[in-house]
């Protein structure tokens, strides 16, 4: 295979077992994949390991792709899926508890928080450098548990039954774990809500 | 509770409905009683507009067009990836 091939003749190659096919794929398709696992995962090590399976497992299940999706969509799919994998198998280690991150009540069960009034919007706001950079970094702190159902409702989209069924645990237990996942995540980024406040 | 009344919420009571609160999927009386704690309570309006903005920040952070391009894939890295596909072709 010479050049750049299209979707279709990818595929075709792919199906044929052309070897040139297949460096084509992943050489076009790869580096998306990496960046899905690498936000997954965290450790580079996982990432690299997580995208090597994912193109073994497309490579054993081409001739199933019904060509419904697109081949990127399709191989997204596969990465998480490999990502999640990963996960599982490490889930065992302890994690760090996010009990600090959590919202403050009062004895009377009001809330003591920090308030802000801010006017910049959300398309200005990750405009900035170094708030795209803290919002990718407070992402990346919260513990696996946490952060892969933030990836996965908030960024993939899954429904809260997808994931529930993903991860093997409740629908409700997904509802609490996003709850504390995105109220953990905005403690983290105070410190911008801070410095974007109206004067 | 800032305010006192036999179905007030308080901000603590609030606090596991406001997913359900943003996704507009809480039954209409619990909307009500949502609302109603919000209209009384600046700290919970001030939380809860962080809160949408985390969201939507999570979300863009991973969408921005101007954001950085997607990383490449180490050359060792694509070599291992087609040394697997071709030991298992074999």
């Amino acid at each position: 295979m010479e050049g750049t091939a299209s979707e279709g003749e990818l595929l075709r190659g792919l199906v044929a077992g052309d070897s040139a096919a297949f460096e084509q794929l992943v050489r076009t398709h790869g580096p998306r994949m990496l960046a899905v696992a690498r936000r997954m995962l965290r450790s580079e090590e996982d990432a690299r390991d997580c995208l090597q399976e994912a193109f073994m497992r497309a490579h054993s299940a081409i001739e199933q792709f019904e060509g419904r999706a697109s081949l990127g969509t399709w191989l997204h799919r596969i990465v998480v899926n490999a990502a999640l994998m990963k996960l599982r198998s490490r889930r065992s280690k302890p994690e760090q508890s996010i009990e600090d991150l959590m919202p403050n009540f009062d004895a009377d069960g009001c809330r003591i928080e920090p308030m802000w009034q801010i006017d910049e919007s959300v398309e200005t706001m990750i405009g900035r450098r170094e708030v795209r950079d803290l919002v990718l970094a407070s992402i990346g702190k919260l513990p696996d548990s946490y952060r892969t159902v933030l990836l996965l409702r908030d960024i993939e989209e899954h429904t809260t039954e997808d994931v529930a069924s993903e991860l093997g645990i409740s629908a409700g237990a997904v509802k609490i774990r996003l709850h504390r996942a995105r109220a953990a995540l905005k403690k983290l980024l105070e410190p911008v809500f801070e410095k974007m406040e109206k004067p | 509770m800032r305010l006192s009344g036999i179905s007030m919420l308080n901000c603590h009571q609030i606090e596991e409905f406001i997913d359900s609160y943003l996704d507009e999927s809480l039954s209409w009386r619990r909307r009500a009683l949502f609302r109603s704690h919000l209209l009384m309570c600046r700290e919970c309006r001030s939380y809860i507009g962080a809160y949408k903005r985390t969201v939507a920040l999570g979300k863009k952070v991973f969408d921005d067009p101007v954001g950085p391009p997607p990383d490449d894939v180490p050359e060792d890295l694509v070599r291992a990836i087609i040394r697997a596909r071709d030991s298992a072709e074999k």
